[in-house]
């Protein structure tokens, strides 16, 4: 890992800059016990916000725009209104950290930091959080257009950015959620993005998380979902960037009905070392979960899933699915994969599953024998076994999640490119 | 069905293996095989389980795991066996498989326009658009009897013993090879299935066209009707002859067979 600075300087730095003084007092409290928490966590990534964002122009920023989306865009972890889009989008929807944390309202308070934890790099972010996005979803309200939570790193030089984003569905409220984490620059980056997303009675939301930082970037986020009575809620994660790179997908079945539909697909080579740690918790009866978790690793790069999910003994009817599949392209990439059920009801319908393998020899002699030459073979193959993910997911997001598999592919082997 | 082109015989053969042997896993399966086809001509392979056939075919369209110890097989002049297997396919060489892949996620007609485009491409020849093959790989489908729904499912992907091998005849026709190898085309079919594959099969007969026909049974060959009927036994082709041949062996059995 790439140490900018010594960890002794982290408290230091909190004090010197006032962090422990921004915001209204529960913000404060947050950012101290973020730095309690900080301090105590076993990694270390001592980076913290540097100077003001870099100015990107449109041309910076239009090749990871999602069309037709209502559009937040974040530089350098500060929300940028000028390259933003958000005309059109119903009124008090959105609101940035930063001006959110100057006037609080009830829902911040009651919600903020409330739902992610406090380990690692979520402590981290709760101490140094520079801005993100709030989105407030009234009952009823169902947004046609997609909303993109878009964060740049423009890397020009070393830095951190921290992105904290409270989604809060009111009930029976419908969108769809998609967060990019797009790093630009060859200078070294952290990235930490929490976001905890509060799904109402009978709420509908699509969530999806595109982590694409550069190779000289690490990234650490988490997503807590909480899943409320009958509401749906489906979270598509694609990782492709990052040096380093973790992940955490927790995810809370609150009430009865509630359904959770939980997928990723991990795109890892030469020396990337990638983690996604699940966690899903049924703590209602009649509740659902199904999580398909695919990685595809080349070169040297190493995955990780590490999937929990937990029924309590309250949730009876409940029913659990978590398939595990992994693909390796080469020799020397290297997949670890612990899917544990801890089960306390008998009452339940709860399946695992993990396989890792490699490209079938027969189906890619069928297709050379067909004319198609070897990497183009493979290609298909591998779009083959992404294909379940990318179906699963929102049909907006489908044209991007394939185009990023396809872009991977064919720079997993580009010297400079991934090296 | 196309009649023999026996004004061929005076050119120069489409393929000819010399004296070939084989080995997989350092066991010695073809001893020596010989054989000359030319374009128009269909030879019928046949043979007891274990003498060769598959090995053969595989040989031919280049599957990894092989290994020629002796002998040589010219492709229009060329050495077949320096080519990788995708660029004998771009070549004209088409394998119909014994037993086709199932690949799930990728759909029949966009894999087909893949496979379609290298060739054009090698050919030198534009690619064809996705609204353009469409149109092709409809008619052709209609030509080898296959439905429509079939076009837009995965390769294979929950295709019943008929269909599969039914879809390997509609990427031949798509694909227009030169030189079709048929292995075991009728193993897994009844025989109403069988028939409609033979149909499609019999369409695909040209003059400019060879096929080699490997098969265990004489059945197919009622529908497929062969030029020439070679026994393979042993690794070695020990006897040749016209379509009577296949008839004999139905009747007799292979261990009449006499070099």
């Amino acid at each position: 890992m790439q140490t900018l600075e010594p960890p002794a300087s982290v408290a230091a730095r909190f004090a010197a800059e006032g962090w422990g003084k921004k915001g209204p007092g529960f913000v404060r409290d947050i950012r101290a016990a973020g730095l309690d928490g900080w301090e105590s966590a076993p990694a270390k990534m001592p980076l913290l916000p540097g100077a003001p964002a870099h100015p990107l122009t449109e041309a910076d920023v239009a090749p990871f725009r999602l069309a037709g989306s209502l559009e937040a865009v974040f530089v350098d972890g500060r929300f940028n209104p000028a390259l933003s889009h958000l005309k059109g989008a119903p009124r008090s929807l959105f609101t940035p950290l930063s001006a959110a944390v100057e006037k609080p309202t009830e829902l911040l308070e009651t919600h903020l930091a409330r739902h992610a934890g406090d380990e690692g790099a979520v402590a981290l972010n709760s101490a140094f959080f520079t801005d993100g996005a709030v989105l407030d979803l009234e009952p009823l309200l169902e947004v046609a257009e997609p909303i993109h939570l878009l964060h740049l790193s423009t890397g020009v030089e070393p830095a951190s950015h921290h992105l904290r984003h409270l989604i809060v569905a009111g009930s029976r409220s419908a969108a769809t959620v998609v967060e990019s984490y797009v790093g630009l620059g060859a200078a070294p980056t952290l990235t930490t993005a929490v976001t905890e997303l509060l799904a109402g009675d009978g709420a509908h939301i699509r969530h999806a998380t595109l982590q694409r930082e550069t190779l000289h970037g690490e990234h650490h986020g988490k997503l807590a979902l909480r899943v409320g009575r009958g509401a749906v809620v489906t979270e598509t994660a694609l990782g492709v960037g990052a040096s380093r790179s973790e992940r955490t997908l927790d995810a809370r079945l609150e009430a009865e009905g509630a359904e959770a539909q939980l997928d990723a697909l991990l795109l890892a080579t030469a020396g990337q070392d990638m983690s996604f740690p699940t966690f899903v918790d049924h703590a209602a009866p009649h509740t659902t979960s199904r999580q398909l978790v695919k990685a595809v690793l080349d070169g040297k790069a190493h995955g990780s899933f590490v999937g929990n999910v937990l029924v309590r003994a309250n949730a009876t009817k409940t029913s659990a699915e978590q398939t595990n599949r992994n693909l390796l392209l080469s020799d020397g990439a290297r997949m670890d994969t612990t899917p544990q059920l801890e089960i306390h009801t008998d009452d339940v319908k709860c399946s695992h599953g993990s396989t890792v393998g490699q490209l079938s020899a027969d189906a890619l002699f069928f297709l050379r024998s067909r004319g198609i030459g070897v990497e183009p073979a493979k290609l298909l193959l591998t779009q083959a076994f992404a294909h379940e993910v990318i179906e699963r997911a929102s049909p907006v997001l489908r044209p991007t999640l394939e185009s990023l598999l396809t872009q991977w592919f064919a720079c997993r082997k580009v010297p400079g490119v991934h090296d | 069905m196309s009649p023999n082109n026996h004004a061929s015989k005076t050119s120069a053969p489409l393929l000819e293996v010399k004296d070939l042997h084989v080995e997989v896993n350092g066991k010695e399966i073809l001893k020596g095989l010989s054989l000359t086809v030319r374009a128009g001509e269909v030879h019928a392979i046949m043979g007891p389980n274990g003498s060769g056939k598959s090995t053969l075919a595989h040989i031919l369209a280049g599957r990894p795991g092989y290994t020629v110890t002796k002998g040589s097989v010219h492709y229009h002049g060329k050495d077949l066996l320096a080519l990788e297997p995708e660029e004998r396919a771009r070549d004209g060489l088409f394998l119909a498989f014994q037993y086709p892949v199932e690949i799930a996620g990728v759909a029949n007609t966009y894999f087909l326009r893949e496979a379609m485009n290298a060739i054009r491409k090698h050919q030198g020849k534009e690619e064809m658009d996705a609204v353009d093959f469409l149109d092709l790989v409809k008619e052709k489908a209609a030509l080898v009897g296959m439905d429509e729904r079939f076009l837009t499912r995965g390769v294979n992907e929950g295709f019943s013993g008929g269909e599969k091998k039914r879809n390997e005849i509609l990427q031949m026709a798509v694909l227009e090879p030169r030189l079709c190898v048929l292995d075991e085309t009728d193993s897994g079919l009844d025989i109403d299935a069988l028939r409609t594959v033979a149909e499609g099969v019999n369409k695909l007969r040209s003059p400019e066209r060879a096929m080699v026909v490997v098969t265990h049974y004489q059945r197919l060959l009622d529908h497929i009707v062969p030029d020439f009927v070679h026994v393979l036994q042993g690794g070695r082709i020990v006897k040749s002859g016209d379509k009577r041949l296949a008839l004999e062996l139905e009747k007799s059995g292979y261990e009449t067979v006499k070099a």
